[in-house]
Order: C-alpha cells, then structure tokens, then sequence
C-alpha cells in the first residue's frame, strides 16, 4: 500500500476535527512531518492478523453511595461559573 | 548548580507511619496533589490544583513519606528529553549539558541529584526507563494493572502505569512494596499473586535463571553502550544466570504499533481539555468550537498538538484499519510471541536506550529522532508487562542503562537479577 496523499486540506479537516487551530505558517511543517511519520508507519502493513476476540470479564462495584466532590471543589478551576455551574461558550 | 528537576517545591506531610518513614519523596508533575498545582508540565494546566489526591500519594503519605514537590516532565509525557516542557528543560545531574531523558526527566534527576530519597514517575513507553537509563539511577515501570493510575492524567491509559525511581534497587522495591495494589478507583487493578515482599527479593540466587537476549532491541546500539550493557551481562553470568542469543520478529514493528496506539488514546484523553471546567482560557469571542480551538491552540506545546493531530487522522474514517487496526494486530503479535518465549527463558535484557543521553537541544528539532530512540522500551507498554532499568557504565563514562524484562508479575525476579547488576 502507498502512504496516504496529506496535503494542506487534509491538515486543516484533522485540526478542525480536533478542535485545534493551526496557524497557515505551521500547516506545510506538519504536512512534510505527517508524510515521514505515515511512511514510517508503513510498516505495520506486513504485520499478521492475529487479534481475535478475547473472552473479557465485567469488574463491577456494589453500587454504594460514597462522598464525591462538592460542588464547590468540582467549581474551583473553572474559568468561569454561573450560579453554581460551568458557564461554557455559546453553541451555535 | 540547579537542574530544574522540580516545578513545584512543596511539602506534603506524612499522615501515617510505616516503611517509608523519614523518606522524601519527588512526585511526577501529572500525578494529582490536592491543594498543589499539578500542571503536566504544560500551559494547559499552568493553573490548575486538583480537589483530589492520587491514590499513590494516599499510600505514600499514610506509609509515612514527605512529598518534597511536582517534578518537571515532557508535556503530559511526550517525550524522551523533558524538552518539550512549558516550564525549561532539566539538566542531567550526571551528565551536565546533555537531557535527563523524558518524559520522567525530573524524577530521574530529582534522585540523581540527592534532592530527593525516591521519586515516582510514570511510564507510557519508556518515561521511567529512559530517564533512569539517562542519569544513572534505577527505574521500573510495573505490570500493567499493578499499580492504580487513579490520579494520574491520562495520555495513553492502555500503556501507561506509575512507578517507582531510585538511586538503588531497593529503594525502588521499598516504593513499590508502597504503591503496589488494588484499588476500586482504578478498575483496571488486579491483585498480584505475589506473597512476599518486593523487598526481600533483593537477596534471591539468580544461579538457575535464562536470560534471552533479542538480537532486535541490540540493532545499531553505538559501542560505549554495547560496552556497557556487556559488563552488565558479565555480572549474571558472573552469579550463574544462563544467556542467550534470541529473535523475536514482533518486535520489529512494535515501535510504529506503539505510536499509533499511544497517539490515538491521546488525541481522545486530550479532549477533555477545552478550558472551559479547567485549564488555559483566553478571553475570545465565538462560538464554543471557535473557543475550544482557541484554548486548545494557545494552550498546548508543538509536541502535543502533534500527537493530537496524528491521533486524530489515525483514527479517522478511512484511515482507522490502516493505522490503529493494524497497530492492535501488532500489538497482539507481540503478547503471542512474548508468552512464547518465556517458555524458554526467564527474563530478556537489553540496553534501556540504545543511545546515550542527547546533548541539549539536539534531538527536539526532529520528532523522529526522538521516536526511533524508544524501540528498546516500548514493547513492554504493549505487552503489558513489567521491565527495569538498571545502571551500567558504558566505555565513553556517559551513564547507560540495562533494561530487564519479564512476564507479568516478575517483579520480584527483575529485582533479584537487577540488584546482581547493580551491585
């Protein structure tokens, strides 16, 4: 298989899926970075299909009440808050 | 001289008594503290001081250790120099002008230094081994599942496990018999079948072990650290141990499996951080994807935003079975093999690093470099496994480490073959 074509579009739909903007200066490094690093992964092409699906077991807790954080600590780091929540930016 | 080892100087009281009375202690900076700042060596969290303590440091504490502070670290752990830190590189106490290794690098160095009588790092792919390996101490990170993660800031949560560091073998094996156990905040703890104490492992004959040794992890190993690695092998050999020259294909591409692993876990760990319940927030208009970008974009180093976007792409629609797919497989080819052969043999060794410690500033310019150097340590994180490193001498007098690996739950028989090295 040949490594994937990444050219500048493809740079700015992985930062938009990302959430992370990326300046235009920085979009041909990691165009050329992503290239040498997905030849490189090229490798894992020839490996053996071997993982079959193994039997897993649940790990479970009684459900039991236990003290959490308060809402006061849960609070504490955010930048801002509104009436004892999270104020988040606006959707849409 | 200051090595920058820590970016946080803060006492922590003992709230108990036991084996670790009278012993300081240096803890990574993305294990939580409550009430001090934990900042994964990044602007992200340059702010942020967790409600809740680390189950680690629960342990230390009530076994009646001191917490002497945040020790610095690549960027949420990606890295091998603890370069890519928000807060300046650390300078190797043993090998002044070169990097301490990473991403640990300050716990390495904090021990190294004297500064502190054990540390804890944490190792994703080698975080506890290459800076061990760098600064001349001795670092091992557990079987998967030995030691609880609840606390710890989560990069690649399949690979990574917290873990002890010291000058010496036992006091490595002192912290582990600390730390050690499960813990219902952490459901991926499992109890060890283990009895005795990692402790008393020190003095066991090693006179009836094999030791494999894969000609893979010795490929291009420059020639002070073959040197030194061999002096190591010699001291076994020397106690009784039987070696021997062996070919694991796995782990030829287990490198490439790992990055693709640890990349893809990170770019879905890292989205919790969007600055709006903790972390860097600029005052910026827009909607929540314009913020979230923003806060992200400012908040995070080159490195990290680099594994998110890797991550991201590998686990997009269209590339998902090329990359992470392909990765597990490997992934699973490596667990085969290894049960394999440890039929056979007891423990494998190898050089920790198959370079020794970069001079500073050298490799961060190109991420690959930087990539490559970890081939020696990441199979273990993929075989979930548990590995050392211990010191060695390489010809050029820059430290070097020997790494030794074992199946799941080896601990105390990597203790007993480590301390026949280090001795």
């Amino acid at each position: 298989m040949t490594t994937p074509d990444v050219d500048e579009e493809t740079v700015h739909h992985i930062a938009e899926l990302a959430h992370i903007s990326v300046a235009e200066e920085e979009v041909d490094r990691y165009v050329d970075q992503f290239e040498e690093i997905l030849d490189w992964f090229a490798a894992l092409d020839e490996v053996p299909t071997t993982l079959t699906q193994e039997a897993h077991s649940n790990v479970l807790r009684e459900d039991t009440i236990s003290d959490g954080l308060d809402r006061d600590q849960a609070l504490a780091n955010a930048s801002r808050t509104e009436e004892g929540h999270f104020r988040g930016p606006p959707v849409g | 001289m200051s090595t920058n080892a820590f970016i946080t100087r803060s006492e922590l009281s003992s709230t108990g008594s036991g084996m670790l009375d009278g012993h300081s202690v240096a803890v990574k900076d993305n294990i939580s503290t409550e009430g001090v700042l934990t900042t994964c060596a990044s602007k992200m969290l340059a702010d942020y001081v967790p409600p809740y303590s680390a189950t680690v440091v629960d342990r230390i504490l009530n076994a009646g250790g001191t917490i002497i502070g945040k020790t610095n670290m690549d960027e949420f752990g990606m890295g091998s120099t603890t370069e890519t830190s928000a807060y300046g590189p650390t300078e190797n106490p043993t090998a002044p002008g070169r990097v301490p290794g990473g991403s640990s690098g300050g716990s390495a160095a904090a021990v190294a230094a004297g500064e502190a009588d054990l540390a804890l790092g944490s190792d994703t792919g080698g975080s506890i081994r290459c800076p061990a390996a760098f600064c001349g101490v001795v670092g091992l990170k557990p079987t998967y599942g030995l030691v609880s993660r609840y606390g710890l800031v989560a990069y690649a949560n399949s690979l990574e496990q917290i873990g002890p560091m010291a000058t010496d073998v036992k006091g490595v094996a002192q912290l582990l018999d600390v730390i050690a156990g499960v813990d219902e905040r952490d459901a991926t703890t499992k109890p060890s079948p283990e009895t005795s104490s990692y402790q008393s492992a020190l003095d066991e004959p090693v006179d009836d072990i094999t030791i494999g040794i894969p000609n893979e992890l010795l490929e291009g190993v420059g020639e002070p650290v073959l040197d030194g690695f061999e002096a190591g092998i010699a001291r076994l050999e020397a106690a009784g141990a039987q070696t021997k020259s062996i070919s694991i294909s796995s782990l030829e591409p287990a490198v490439q499996a790992y990055y693709v692993i640890a990349v893809s876990e990170a770019s879905s760990n890292l989205a919790r951080f969007d600055g709006v319940r903790y972390g860097h927030h600029e005052e910026t208009g827009g909607d929540w994807h314009e913020v979230y970008s923003k806060n992200r974009s400012t908040g995070f180093g080159d490195e990290v935003k680099r594994r998110i976007l890797l991550g991201t792409f590998a686990l997009s629609a269209g590339y998902q079975d090329r990359y992470y797919q392909q990765a597990q497989h490997a992934r699973a080819w490596l667990q085969q093999e290894l049960e394999t052969v440890f039929e056979s043999v007891d423990l494998l060794a190898s050089p920790t690093m198959p370079v020794e410690p970069f001079p500073l500033g050298e490799a961060i310019e190109d991420p690959m470099t930087m990539y490559r150097a970890d081939r020696n340590t990441v199979p273990v994180n993929l075989a979930n496994t548990p590995a050392i490193s211990v010191p060695v001498t390489g010809s050029s007098g820059l430290p070097v480490g020997l790494q030794l690996i074992g199946p799941a739950n080896s601990e105390r028989a990597l203790f007993s073959a480590g301390e026949v090295v280090y001795s």
